[in-house]
């Protein structure tokens, strides 16, 4: 059945919300510039409810021969950008505009563009924004109270820019009332801007803190669903309180395992805490006890990785007991832990997992040690798969062996060289 | 993997008279009819004005793809207790590579499964053919624009000048 011509336009029959749908997937200047394909799309771009600002977009221009008036060129390139941003907001329609993005390094060095264009995205009301943070040459951020006072903002992503570190973030105030999903990235975050963000966004579900400094000592949310603190350095004690929560990533490599306090953890299904390697920079003086395994007893899936010092090894074998039975725990995967010298600690995860399904120890090369003769009081019946990693076979055979007084049978046993070194 | 006996078979039918029976599994993969089918369970004719037979074979076709990967990944689950990542992972890739394939069609085509998926509200087809248009306009000038979408420029000269002329924050340097 032929019914057309190969080279009869099809798109521009399509209704305006299809074809806004379409340049909705464009970079704004892409978009913009399909206004002079035919009458047709003289408008169209006016009414596509998806801003995508690229500063990458906006190439250095190459006039001048003289490479020593870089700083010219970057801020000549800047002015043309703002120039861009400002006039499509100028000239798009009223139409609705659910989601602003803006994208690339940009250095503001007249630190007022980009705040005027925050501003004005979030007058637009939109549900998502999405900003790469341009780098001032200031200390303190203070992006404008719209922005944190946007009622109709579902997701808000900051990214600030990596050129020069962090920037410590610090806001009058914040009433985010709909806001459901907050990730910031390379900022510092202390304690007032945590206390007013939980309080200032009641339906937080999700927040995501990547590569960030936190000095914050208390995370309490009734609402919040995932946590993720992902290479984050955590500079002060952090206790984390979130009945609600499900979800838990922690990734700080410069910490020991007691900066963190878990409580009222009763909903915790997945939980990720790595924690591995001290920092002799960073010491935090007066930590309290460790509590941290004891709340995830309703766990279904644990990924531990810390290096227990010595004086620990009490406290994590008083902390796991306290937990009393993992009755959830299917799945277990230990690493980056003096694993042999302290397998009593795994023995104890043993004891108290009825129903684990897979175990993954990962094992440093470096820890041969000596089998403790520690009486079995206990036998787990089975375990579905094991995996080890480790570079030393003999290394893995021996922990299987060990393995094998604690558990009857275990279906399949993997060894593997390490993934994660 | 539950497979009910008594799945329920409903026909779709196309403009142009065809029709086509698909299970209901399928069929609700179009939110459009998805709701049809909750507000009256019994009915089992669904007449698509708005789509020719062509198209409707393609939209079916990729709906039956998703289901059956779907249905797939849900069955390793079942058995092993989770699904391993990798295997996930290449089934992932293997969807995305058939998607990448069903995506080969003329721009004519593409715009029409485009009001398909928009009219039986299927998100995943309509993002791939979205995405897909917008890949073609990405980054092109508008010349190569109208060269790929088989566009008459209507506007004069001067017309089209004067438009750049008006915003000529969106021309300056043009590539």
């Amino acid at each position: 059945m032929k019914r057309r011509s190969d080279r009869t336009d099809r798109i521009s029959s399509l209704p305006d919300d299809v074809l806004a749908h379409v340049l909705s997937f464009l970079n704004t200047r892409d978009a913009v510039r399909t206004c002079v394909l035919s009458k047709r799309w003289r408008n169209t771009w006016t009414i596509v409810p998806v801003l995508n600002f690229a500063f990458n977009e906006f190439p250095t221009e190459l006039v001048s021969e003289d490479d020593d008036d870089d700083i010219n060129e970057n801020i000549k390139e800047e002015l043309r950008f703002d120039s861009f941003v400002c006039s499509v907001l100028d000239n798009r329609g009223p139409s609705h505009v659910d989601t602003v993005t803006f994208t690339g390094e940009f250095m503001d060095h007249f630190c007022e563009p980009s705040m005027r264009w925050f501003h004005r995205a979030a007058l637009l009301m939109p549900q998502v924004i999405s900003a790469m943070i341009p780098y001032f040459e200031l200390e303190e951020l203070n992006l404008p109270d719209s922005l944190f006072s946007c009622a109709s903002l579902e997701l808000l992503e900051l990214i600030h820019c990596p050129f020069n570190g962090r920037a410590y973030l610090k806001q009058n105030s914040i009433a985010l009332g709909s806001l459901k999903t907050l990730m910031l990235v390379n900022l510092v975050l202390d304690d007032d801007f945590a206390q007013k963000l939980l309080l200032g966004c009641p339906v937080l579900e999700d927040l995501q803190l990547f590569n960030c400094e936190l000095l914050i000592s208390d995370i309490s949310s009734n609402v919040l669903n995932e946590l993720i603190l992902d290479d984050c350095w955590i500079l002060r004690h952090m206790r984390i309180s979130c009945p609600a929560l499900v979800s838990l990533f922690i990734s700080s490599r410069k910490n020991t395992v007691q900066i963190i306090s878990l409580e009222n953890m009763t909903s915790l299904v997945y939980a990720t805490i790595n924690l591995a390697g001290s920092d002799d920079e960073n010491v935090v003086d007066n930590l309290p006890k460790l509590k941290l395994l004891s709340c995830l007893s309703n766990a279904t899936s644990l990924q531990l990785r810390f290096l227990p010092l010595p004086e620990l090894k009490e406290q994590l074998e008083n902390d796991i007991s306290n937990c009393r039975t993992f009755y959830n725990l299917s799945s277990l995967d230990i690493g980056a832990w003096n694993m042999v010298k302290h397998f009593s600690l795994v023995a104890l995860f043993l004891e108290h997992s009825p129903v684990l399904k897979q175990l993954a120890l990962s094992l440093n090369r470096d820890v041969i040690q000596e089998m403790p003769r520690r009486d079995v009081s206990f036998q787990l019946e089975y375990i579905e798969t094991v995996n080890i990693f480790c570079d030393e076979k003999k290394l893995a055979s021996k922990l299987v062996r060990l393995l094998g007084r604690y558990v009857k049978t275990m279906g399949n046993i993997n060894v593997r060289k390490f993934l994660d070194g | 993997m539950a497979r009910s006996s008594t799945e329920n078979m409903i026909t779709l039918m196309s403009s142009d008279g065809e029709e086509f029976m698909v299970t209901e599994k399928v069929a609700r993969e179009c939110t459009t009819i998805r709701n049809m089918l909750e507000d009256d369970c019994v009915i089992t004719n669904i007449p698509l004005p708005n789509v020719t037979s062509d198209i409707l074979s393609m939209v079916i076709e990729y709906c039956m793809e998703h289901v059956a990967a779907a249905e797939k990944a849900a069955a390793e689950t079942a058995e092993k207790g989770s699904s391993s990542a990798p295997a996930a992972a290449k089934a992932n890739k293997d969807l995305e590579e058939w998607d990448k394939a069903f995506m080969n069609v003329d721009v004519y085509t593409l715009c029409d499964l485009i009001l398909a998926a928009n009219y039986l509200n299927v998100s995943g087809l309509l993002d791939l053919t979205i995405q897909t248009a917008a890949n073609l306009i990405k980054g092109k000038s508008p010349e190569q624009i109208r060269k790929t979408f088989h566009i008459q420029n209507d506007l004069s000269l001067e017309e089209e000048e004067k438009i750049r002329s008006q915003t000529p924050w969106a021309f300056e340097k043009s590539e």
